[in-house]
């Protein structure tokens, strides 16, 4: 009876909020945690990996503003769509990517314990909408009638395949653990109790491999591989709608950066919200310095043995913490 | 201002794609910016090679056409520029300019890594002049 009139209550809410424009909401969309702030600084920490990559190979490494280079000169460029191709999945491949990430970035918290639209179950819808740009490359290859993306294509999808239980599995051990679908609450319980970088370090290290791989930095650079594949779903994309797969990718990166901050390490905030985005910026960029380490040690892996690795040793490592998780609840 | 931004980040950010009609790889200068392709879709610089055989030349000129707008092209080395030692070859149909227009030669068998950099810096240049 409580639980209805909650529900009848936020219901309630809703249809007020939806009567007046709300025009914050598209500004957070639009210009903080979304579209321009996620994608200036997941360029910059794109750039931050490639400098560091570069610099770990004894390279110069390109300049601070090579990314926004990259896009801007794209933006201004021919797109060409290839006649074979299907030109209207072809062309959407690459909107439905940009805006399911921006749209995932007003559901994760930034230097914050609660995401600027949270409500109960959005860790479920986040998941969802994380997969939607791998979703939206795999679309993008096969539309392209080109066999470069279409095997390029189908090796998003197992390598999607692969990471996904593990990614999954290290969410919902969380969520278990501090009983919430909300990852507010998630990263409330941290910040009262202990972070479970510490409590769940498994679940931790399978979190962070999986997001190398949804990223596609170079282990699991399987689907874009250059050296086999030319650009893999890429291949045939050019200007404009290669800017935005782009542009979607770095505002994923930053994401997934953030998303692993608010899910494991939640840092110490001190109430004035600017300095909590600036620590919560340093994290990011620390946590980039041991993906470029992984990227510039290791060559590219096999798809197949991608396969097994994530099967078989993420697997694992994920479903430990699980059952740690679980035995913990019910004790 | 519009224009400057677009003019900039061409210059500051050119991708190449190398059409090889028969020769081999070359060297790392993404501190320039300058990245290695492996699409001609993604290429703004074409930098070819060789000396454009029978078997080549209809690709080359496919490749120039599947490379979106504003594009450039470098000949790269003795061969791409004039043909080379194989000059009046039976089997030669460019060098690289009778095949596609070619915006800068660079000299050289093989060219230093110097020189392939400074081709693509006259190349860079071209974007001044071209139009937004």
């Amino acid at each position: 009876m409580n639980f209805y009139n909650a529900r009848e209550k936020n219901h309630l809410q809703i249809i007020e909020d939806r009567d007046i424009v709300n025009w914050w909401s598209l500004f957070h969309l639009l210009v903080f945690p979304g579209l321009i702030f996620a994608a200036t600084i997941g360029l910059l920490l794109l750039w931050l990996l490639r400098k560091l990559i570069a610099r770990f190979q004894w390279r110069v490494g390109p300049p601070i503003y090579q990314c926004f280079a990259d896009f801007f000169k794209l933006l201004f460029k021919e797109s060409i769509v290839p006649a074979d191709a299907n030109r209207i999945v072809f062309i959407l491949a690459s909107f439905v990517s940009l805006s399911a990430a921006t749209v995932a970035m007003l559901l994760i918290p930034i230097g914050s314990s609660q995401p600027f639209q949270g409500f109960m179950g959005d860790i479920i819808v986040l998941i969802y909408l994380l997969s939607i740009p791998s979703i939206a490359i795999i679309l993008g290859g096969s539309s392209s009638s080109n066999p470069f993306g279409a095997v390029g294509a189908s090796r998003e999808m197992v390598l999607m395949i692969a990471y996904e239980i593990g990614l999954i599995l290290s969410i919902l051990t969380l969520a278990i653990d501090a009983g919430s679908l909300m990852i507010g609450d998630i990263v409330k319980y941290q910040v009262s109790n202990q972070i479970y970088l510490i409590r769940y370090p498994f679940a931790a290290v399978a979190f962070f491999i999986c997001v190398q791989a949804k990223l596609g930095i170079t282990p699991f650079d399987i689907p874009d591989a250059k050296t086999e594949l030319i650009a893999g779903p890429y291949t045939e994309y050019s200007g404009r709608l290669l800017a935005l797969f782009k542009l979607s990718h770095a505002i994923l990166f930053f994401g997934l950066m953030s998303m692993m901050i608010s899910l494991f390490f939640p840092g110490p905030f001190t109430g004035v919200y600017i300095f909590d985005v600036l620590i919560h910026l340093l994290k990011c960029s620390i946590i980039v310095i041991p993906i470029s380490i992984i990227a510039a040690v290791n060559p590219r892996l096999k798809i197949n043995h991608a396969l097994r690795f994530f099967w078989i040793f993420v697997f694992i490592l994920a479903a430990v913490d699980f059952a740690r998780a679980l035995l913990l609840v019910i004790a | 201002m519009f224009e400057k931004l677009v003019k900039w980040s061409r210059k500051k950010s050119p991708w190449i794609f190398h059409v090889s009609a028969g020769s081999c790889n070359n060297c790392d200068i993404e501190r320039f910016g300058i990245l290695l392709k492996g699409s001609p879709r993604h290429a703004d610089i074409l930098v070819v090679t060789g000396i454009v055989n029978r078997q080549a030349a209809p690709r080359v000129r496919r490749v120039y056409e599947q490379t979106p707008d504003p594009k450039l092209v470098v000949a790269l080395g003795n061969c791409a520029v004039s043909g080379g030692i194989f000059k009046n070859g039976y089997n030669m149909v460019g060098p690289v300019d009778k095949v596609i227009p070619v915006d800068v030669y660079v000299m050289g068998c093989p060219p230093r890594p110097q020189a392939i950099i400074d081709g693509i810096v006259e190349a860079i240049k071209k974007y001044e002049v071209i139009k937004v």
